[in-house]
C-alpha cells in the first residue's frame, strides 16, 4: 500500500450556497469553491497551495479536515477515505492538524494558550506526552517547552487569545497543531503574522518535525518566499481550479502557465535603491 | 494635561505621537508594554511600522485611536493638529474615528460584524455621511469593486464568515476607506491577498495618497512590501522604538542590530534562499526587558555597557535614528554591508 500512503485529493469538487439575490428569502447563486481539483501530498513532503485570494484553498483544507462536505470527489488518507465517516471512524483524522488562517478566531477564546495546547492531549491521549494526562508539572513543562520551540515566553502559557499579539496567536495554534503529533499538517497561512526572525524559526521547526516524523504537510500561503524556502512541489490555484502544479524549482524557473508567470512577476523583492 | 501644543508647533496634516506609552497588568504587576513611542504621520506620505511580533506595534496603532485594553494605562499625546486625541474624550474620539482616522484591523474576522452583510457594513459608514440608502448601496459595490472583491454587485449581500480570508481583508478596508479619513492606520492589511491583488490594493493606497494627501500608517512584517511603499519607517523591538528613519536607508543600511538581522532574514522570491538563521534567544517579552538594551540577550555586538546601560533612540545622521550605543559607530565605519 506504499503508493497509498499520504494524502490524496481526486476530482474534489465543493459548492457553497452563495449569498441570496435579495433580502432573507432571495434564490441563491451557488459558488463552486473548488472545482475538480487532484492533489497528492506525500509523506515527508510538502506542497505548497499558493494562487488567487479567493480560490478556494482554504476550502480545499476545510474539506480535509472534514469542516465542510464536498459535493464530488474523494480525500483519502493513507489509503482510507476521510469522506462520510461513521462517528465511531472518526479516528482516521487523528493523524491531522489544521492550523487555520485566523488564528485569533481558531483559537477558543476562553481558553489560556495552556490549556488550548493541552485541550489536544485531554482529546487525544495516545498522543500525550508521558503522564502529561495526570501530572500537572509534567502537562506545564510539556506545554512550556512546545511554546518555546514556537519562540514564546512561558509568560504567554496563563494568557487568553485577547491578551496576545496576532502573531502570539498564531504561533499558539502552531504549538496546538504539533501537540498532537500529526502526519499529516495543513497550514493555512500560518506564518503570515511573523516577523521575518520568528517566522524563520518556525519554518525551521516545521521541517525539522516534517523530516523527523515523515510528515507530509499541505502549505497554503501567499508568501511566495517561503514558497521557494520549504516546498518540495507547488500547486498553483485560480477560481477554483488547480491551473499549474510543479516541484518548486521549475515553478519558479519555467513557469508554465499565465497566471503562474502573473503571479511571480508581480511578485517584489526587497528594494533598497535610493 | 491641557490637550494643547503652542500653536507654533500646529500642524493640522500630521498626526504626532509623543512619547506614547501603555502600561498593562503582567504576571509580576504592571508593566510598560509599549515604552515611549514617538513618531509623525506627515500628510500625504505612507509611514511602515516594523518589528518583532509581540513588540507593541498593534497596541501603539489602536491606542492613536483610543482602542486599548480596559486594564490598560496610557499616557503621552497623539496629536491631531493641535488636539490630543488621548485626552479628548470618548464622544470626540468615536467621532474621529473612521472619518478623519481609520483603522484597518489586523484581525478582520474580530472586526466585522459577523451578523451584517458585508454590503450594509459599508453601506452604514456611508450613510452615517449623509448619503441616501440606495446611494449608499451602490457606492458600498463600487467600493468593494474598488478593493477587487469579484462580483462585488452580488457579494455585497454576503456575510463575513461567507468570504474567504482575503476578501474579509479587502471589505476591512473598503471600510476604512468608506468613512473617507485623511489617515489610515493599517495593521497587517494584505497578509490575505495574493500578490496581484496585493499589488492592486497598495496601488490604490498609493494613489490616494499621492491624489488625496492621505497618510497611512502600515503595519506589516512584509519587509518586501515595505521596501516599496514606505516613506518612513519606524522598527519597533520590545515596545520600543529602535530605530526610525527614511524606509529606504534603513533598510539599506540598518544602523540597530535588530533591524540589520531583520533585513538579513527576508526570504527571496526571485532567488533562491535558504531559511535564515532566527536570532539566537528567544523573542523579548517586553512584560519582562532585560536591564540595559533590551536586545543585549541576543545581539552580536553586545558589549558590558549594553547590559547595563539603555541606549537612548538619538540622531544619528540627519533624518536617521537609532538606539544602539554604537550606532555612531557603525554609520561611520558602514560595518553593515549594503545590499544589491
Ligand atoms: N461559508 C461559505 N459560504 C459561502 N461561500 C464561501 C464560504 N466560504 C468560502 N466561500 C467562498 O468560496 C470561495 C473560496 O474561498 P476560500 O476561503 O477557499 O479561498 P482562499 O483561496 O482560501 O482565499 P484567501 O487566499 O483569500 O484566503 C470564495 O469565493 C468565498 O467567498
Ligand atoms: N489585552 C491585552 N492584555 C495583556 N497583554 C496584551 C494585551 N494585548 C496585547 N498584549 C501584549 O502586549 C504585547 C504587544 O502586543 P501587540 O499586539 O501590540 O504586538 P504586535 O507588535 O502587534 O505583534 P504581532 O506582530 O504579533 O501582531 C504582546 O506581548 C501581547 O502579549
Ligand atoms: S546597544 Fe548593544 S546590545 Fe543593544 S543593539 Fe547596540 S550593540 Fe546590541
Ligand atoms: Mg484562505
Ligand atoms: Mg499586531
Amino acid at each position: 500500500m506504499t503508493d497509498a500512503a499520504g494524502l490524496r485529493i481526486t476530482d474534489l469538487t465543493v459548492t457553497y450556497p452563495g449569498p441570496r439575490a435579495a433580502g432573507l428569502v432571495g434564490r441563491r447563486t451557488p459558488i463552486t469553491a473548488v472545482d475538480a481539483v487532484s492533489l497528492d501530498v506525500a509523506p515527508d513532503e510538502t506542497v505548497a497551495l499558493v494562487g488567487e485570494s479567493g480560490s478556494g484553498k482554504s476550502t480545499i483544507a476545510r474539506a480535509v479536515v472534514g469542516l465542510v462536505a464536498p459535493s464530488a470527489g474523494s480525500i483519502e488518507f493513507d489509503g482510507a477515505s476521510l469522506l462520510n465517516l461513521r462517528p465511531r471512524d472518526q479516528w482516521a483524522r487523528r493523524n491531522i492538524a489544521m492550523i487555520f488562517q485566523d488564528p485569533r478566531s481558531a483559537l477558543n477564546p476562553r481558553l489560556s494558550a495552556a490549556a488550548s495546547i493541552s485541550e489536544a492531549w485531554e482529546a487525544h491521549p495516545d498522543v500525550a506526552p508521558e503522564g502529561v494526562r495526570r501530572d500537572q508539572r509534567r502537562r506545564r513543562a510539556a506545554v512550556v517547552d512546545l511554546l518555546a520551540q514556537v519562540g514564546l515566553d512561558p509568560d504567554v502559557a496563563g494568557k487568553r487569545p485577547t491578551a496576545l499579539s496576532g502573531g502570539q496567536c498564531q504561533r499558539v495554534s502552531i504549538a496546538r497543531a504539533l501537540a498532537l503529533s500529526p502526519r499529516l499538517l495543513i497550514c493555512d497561512e500560518a506564518v503570515s503574522a511573523l516577523d521575518v526572525s520568528v517566522q524563520a524559526q518556525v519554518l525551521k521547526l516545521l521541517v525539522s518535525v516534517r523530516e523527523a516524523r515523515s510528515l507530509s504537510m499541505l502549505f497554503i500561503t501567499h508568501d511566495l518566499g517561503v514558497v521557494r524556502q520549504v516546498a518540495d512541489r507547488v500547486a498553483v490555484m485560480r477560481h477554483g481550479e488547480l491551473v499549474e502544479s510543479a516541484d518548486v524549482h521549475t515553478l519558479f524557473t519555467a513557469p508554465q502557465h499565465d497566471y503562474t508567470r502573473e503571479l511571480l512577476s508581480a511578485a517584489v523583492d526587497l528594494d533598497v535603491r535610493s | 494635561m491641557s490637550g494643547r501644543v503652542p500653536a507654533g508647533s500646529r500642524s493640522a496634516g500630521t498626526l504626532r505621537v509623543r512619547e506614547l506609552r501603555i502600561t498593562l497588568p503582567g504576571p509580576r504587576g504592571m508593566a510598560d508594554v509599549v515604552d515611549g513611542v514617538s513618531f509623525d504621520m506627515v500628510e500625504g506620505r505612507t509611514t511602515g511600522l516594523i518589528g518583532e511580533s509581540g513588540s507593541g506595534k498593534s497596541l501603539t496603532a489602536m491606542a492613536m485611536v483610543g482602542l486599548v485594553p480596559e486594564t490598560a494605562v496610557v499616557s503621552g499625546q497623539v496629536l491631531l493638529g493641535d488636539e490630543d486625541l488621548l485626552t479628548a474624550g470618548r464622544a470626540r474620539i468615536r467621532q474621529v474615528r473612521g472619518t478623519e482616522i481609520s483603522v484597518v484591523f489586523q484581525d478582520p474576522s474580530t472586526a466585522l460584524n459577523p451578523t451584517m452583510t458585508i454590503g450594509d457594513q459599508v453601506g452604514e459608514i456611508l450613510r452615517s455621511r449623509g448619503l441616501s440608502r440606495s446611494q449608499a448601496r451602490e457606492r458600498a459595490a463600487d467600493l468593494l469593486e474598488h478593493v477587487g472583491i469579484p462580483d462585488a454587485a452580488n457579494r455585497v449581500r454576503a456575510y463575513p464568515h461567507e468570504f474567504s480570508g482575503g476578501m474579509r481583508q479587502r471589505a476591512m478596508i473598503a471600510l476604512a476607506l468608506a468613512g473617507g479619513p485623511r489617515f489610515i492606520l493599517a495593521d497587517e492589511p494584505t497578509t490575505a491577498l495574493d500578490v496581484t491583488v496585493q499589488a492592486r490594493i497598495l496601488d490604490l493606497l498609493g494613489r490616494l495618497r499621492d491624489e488625496d494627501h492621505l497618510s497611512m500608517l502600515l503595519v506589516s512584517h512584509d519587509l518586501r512590501v515595505m521596501s516599496h511603499v514606505a516613506d518612513d519607517l519606524v522598527v519597533m523591538y520590545a515596545g520600543r522604538v529602535c530605530e526610525r528613519g527614511g524606509a529606504k536607508a534603513v533598510l539599506n543600511r540598518p544602523l540597530h542590530p535588530y533591524t540589520d538581522a531583520l533585513v538579513r532574514s527576508v526570504p527571496s522570491v526571485h532567488v533562491e534562499s535558504a531559511i535564515a538563521d532566527p536570532l539566537p534567544g528567544s523573542p523579548a517579552n517586553p512584560f519582562d526587558r532585560p536591564a540595559g538594551c533590551p536586545f543585549n540577550p541576543r545581539c552580536p555586538r553586545a558589549e558590558d555597557r549594553c547590559r547595563t546601560e539603555v541606549p537612548a533612540l538619538r540622531e544619528i545622521a540627519p533624518g536617521r535614528l537609532s538606539a544602539c550605543h554604537f550606532a555612531e559607530l557603525a554609520e561611520r565605519t558602514s560595518d553593515t554591508v549594503p545590499r544589491n
